[in-house]
C-alpha cells in the first residue's frame, strides 16, 4: 500500500496546456523510487536506461507490479515561472513550458502493488515519487504467494514485462516508458501466482 | 576578546563531517541531513496558483484527531523557488554562474544548478536535485487564518468610475501563520550544506506580490541527521495539531499560536518518530543547535573564514565536474 503525503505530478498526457497524471504508478518508476534500481545524479544525454538499470533485478529475482488505483481524487493547479532580471520583458518563447496547468494527484490517495522476490526484501517506509519527489507512505505486508496458472488478472500490469500478452483487457493506459493495462484476459491459461483470490501473472522486467 | 574563525575548524564543519560525504557522490548514498524549520509569516501573504483563492487542501486534523480540515498550502515550489534566487543573487555577486539564466540557459556549472539541479534547455545534460522538500501545511484550519483584502486602485484624475480604475478581491492569510516543513538535504558536502543554509536563513519573502507583503521568519528547530527521511510535512503539520489540540482544546482556533508552543510541540513529533524510526536517527536540538547556529554566525561574519568557505565549495563543484568529464 502506497498513501501520498503530498501532491504526486507526472506527465502522462498533455493536452494543449493541461499537464495530467495518470491514476497509476508505474512499475519502473516503483523500482527506482524503493531504490532498488540505481541512476546517477547527473545525465549526460537525456535518454533512458531501463534495461541497464533493470537487468540486475531480474538476476536477483525481484520484480515489482505497477501500482493500481485504490482511491485517487485530482486537483487541477496552475503553475507559472517568472524571470530573474529586474526587467520583465517578453521574449520569443522558447518552447519550455513557463505557464500552464496540472492535473495532479491529491495527498492522501492510495495505491496497491505487489512486490515479487526469491529472498526477504527490505522496504523503505517512505519513498519519493513523480516530477516533484513528493513523499508518499509505505505500508508492507508479507504474503506467500502460490505458483499456478490463471485467465484473469484484476491488477495492473505492465505488457512490456509479459511473457504472454493478454487477449483482452479492461483497461489501457498509453503512458511512457511502456503501456500498462489493468484487467487483463488471456485466451489460455498462463503461468503466474495467486495471492489469495488475486491471480498475478509471471512477469520480468523489460522482456520484450 | 578577539577569536579565530575558520571554516575549517568550525563547529558546525566538524558536526556535519560526521554524517555528510567530502566528495559529491555521481550515484546516491543517501547519506541526510534534514532541517526541521518553522515558517513564521510576519505580514499577510498570497499563496495561491489560482489568483483570488489561497490554496486549500482538505486533508486529516491529526493522526489521533482524524476530523477533516482544510489547510493552507504553502507549495513547495513556492518554498524552494524563492530561495535559490536568493543563492543566485549571491552567486552573481561572486560572479558565480553570471551567464545561468532560468527559463534561457542554466549553465550547469554554479552552486545553484548542481546542488538544486537543473535540465538543459538546450543541448543536453541534466542533474538531478539533492535538495528535498515537501508542500506545507498549516497546524489550523483554513478559516481561522484568512482574510479577503480588497485592491483599490484609484485613478488620479478628479473623474471617478472610468475604465482604468481596478476593484478586486483577494483571499490573504493573516500574519502569525506557521508552516512547520523540512527540508532534506541529501548527499551534500559540509560546505554545500552551507549554501543551502544561507539560503533558508537569507530568504525573507515568499508568495504572491512579495515585494510588499509574505515576510516569513524561518526558524530552524532541530536538524536530523541519518541514512532516509523520517517523516513528512503532512505528518509532522499532523502530529502538531494533536498535540495542540490536547493542550489547548477548542481553543486552538481562536488566537494566533504563540511560536515556543509550536516549536515544543515540533521536538515532540520529532521525538517520537526518532523513537519508532527502524533506522537510527540523530537529532540536532536545543543547546547543540544554538552553538551550531552561533557558529554559522561567526562563520559568515568573518571575512577570512567565509572566504576559506567559499573557495572549498568551489574547490568540491570542481572536483565533481572532473569526475563527470572523465
Amino acid at each position: 500500500m502506497i498513501e501520498l503525503e503530498d501532491f504526486l505530478f507526472f506527465s502522462s498526457m498533455e493536452k494543449g496546456k493541461v499537464a495530467e497524471t495518470a491514476p497509476l504508478l508505474h512499475n519502473y518508476a516503483l523500482a527506482y523510487a524503493m531504490s532498488w534500481a540505481v541512476s546517477p545524479y547527473y545525465h549526460e544525454h537525456q535518454a533512458p536506461e531501463y534495461e541497464r538499470h533493470l537487468q540486475p533485478l531480474n538476476h536477483e529475482g525481484i520484480y515489482i507490479f505497477p501500482a493500481s488505483p485504490v482511491e485517487v481524487t485530482h486537483r487541477l493547479m496552475q503553475y507559472n515561472t517568472t524571470p530573474e532580471p529586474f526587467l520583465m520583458t517578453r521574449a520569443q518563447s522558447l518552447g519550455y513550458p513557463n505557464w500552464g496547468f496540472i492535473k495532479c494527484i491529491r495527498p492522501g490517495s492510495r495505491f496497491e502493488t505487489y512486490a515479487l522476490s526469491y529472498n526477504p526484501l527490505s522496504f523503505p517506509s517512505r519513498i519519493r515519487l513523480g516530477k516533484w519527489m513528493s513523499q508518499a507512505r509505505l505500508e508492507v505486508e508479507e504474503v506467500d504467494p502460490e505458483r499456478g496458472k490463471g485467465k484473469h488478472c484484476p491488477a495492473m500490469i505492465n505488457v512490456q514485462d509479459l511473457p504472454k500478452i493478454p487477449t483482452y483487457f479492461t483497461s489501457m493506459y498509453n503512458v511512457l516508458p511502456t503501456r500498462l493495462v489493468m484487467g487483463a484476459e488471456w485466451e489460455n491459461e498462463v503461468e503466474g501466482y495467486w495471492v489469495g483470490e488475486v491471480f498475478l501473472p509471471e512477469a520480468v522486467f523489460w522482456w520484450r | 576578546m578577539i577569536t579565530q574563525t575558520s571554516w575549517k575548524d568550525s563547529f558546525v564543519k566538524k558536526r556535519l563531517e560526521k554524517q555528510l560525504p567530502n566528495e559529491i557522490p555521481l550515484f546516491p548514498k543517501r547519506q541526510c541531513v534534514s532541517l526541521v524549520i518553522v515558517r513564521e509569516f510576519d505580514s499577510t501573504a498570497v499563496l495561491t496558483t489560482e489568483g483570488q483563492t489561497l490554496d486549500v487542501e482538505l486533508v486529516r486534523c491529526g493522526r489521533k484527531n482524524k476530523d477533516l480540515i482544510s489547510r493552507v498550502l504553502l507549495q513547495k515550489r513556492k518554498q524552494i523557488a524563492p530561495e535559490r534566487r536568493t543563492g543566485r543573487a549571491f552567486n552573481r555577486d561572486l560572479g558565480w554562474g553570471e551567464k545561468c539564466a532560468y527559463m534561457e540557459q542554466m549553465c550547469g556549472k554554479c552552486p545553484d544548478c548542481l546542488i538544486y539541479g537543473f535540465a538543459a534547455t538546450s543541448g543536453e545534460g541534466a542533474q538531478r536535485s539533492r535538495v528535498w522538500t515537501d508542500s506545507g501545511f498549516a497546524i489550523r484550519s483554513y478559516e481561522a487564518m484568512q482574510r479577503s483584502i480588497t485592491l483599490n486602485a484609484i485613478s488620479d484624475t478628479t473623474r471617478g468610475g472610468i475604465s482604468g480604475s481596478a476593484f478586486a478581491e483577494r483571499e490573504h492569510i493573516r500574519p502569525q501563520v506557521f508552516f512547520p516543513t523540512i527540508e532534506t538535504a541529501v548527499d551534500v558536502t559540509p560546505s554545500e550544506f552551507m549554501y543551502i543554509l544561507r539560503n533558508i536563513l537569507a530568504t525573507t519573502r515568499y508568495g504572491a506580490e512579495s515585494n510588499r507583503q509574505g515576510f516569513v521568519q524561518n526558524h530552524v528547530v532541530a536538524m536530523l541527521f541519518s541514512r532516509g527521511e523520517v517523516l513528512s510535512n503532512l505528518a509532522l503539520t499532523q502530529g502538531v495539531y494533536d498535540r495542540l489540540l490536547e493542550r489547548k482544546g477548542e481553543n486552538l482556533n481562536e488566537f494566533p499560536l504563540e511560536r515556543s508552543e509550536v516549536v515544543e510541540a515540533v521536538l515532540d513529533v520529532l521525538h517520537e518518530e526518532a523513537r519508532e524510526s527502524y533506522l537510527p536517527v540523530e537529532i540536532c536540538a536545543g543547546e547543540e543547535l544554538q552553538a551550531l547556529l552561533a557558529s554559522v554566525r561567526d562563520l559568515w561574519r568573518s571575512e577570512e573564514a567565509n572566504e576559506e568557505w567559499l573557495r572549498e565549495l568551489e574547490n568540491d563543484h570542481r572536483a565533481y565536474l572532473e569526475k563527470l568529464s572523465k
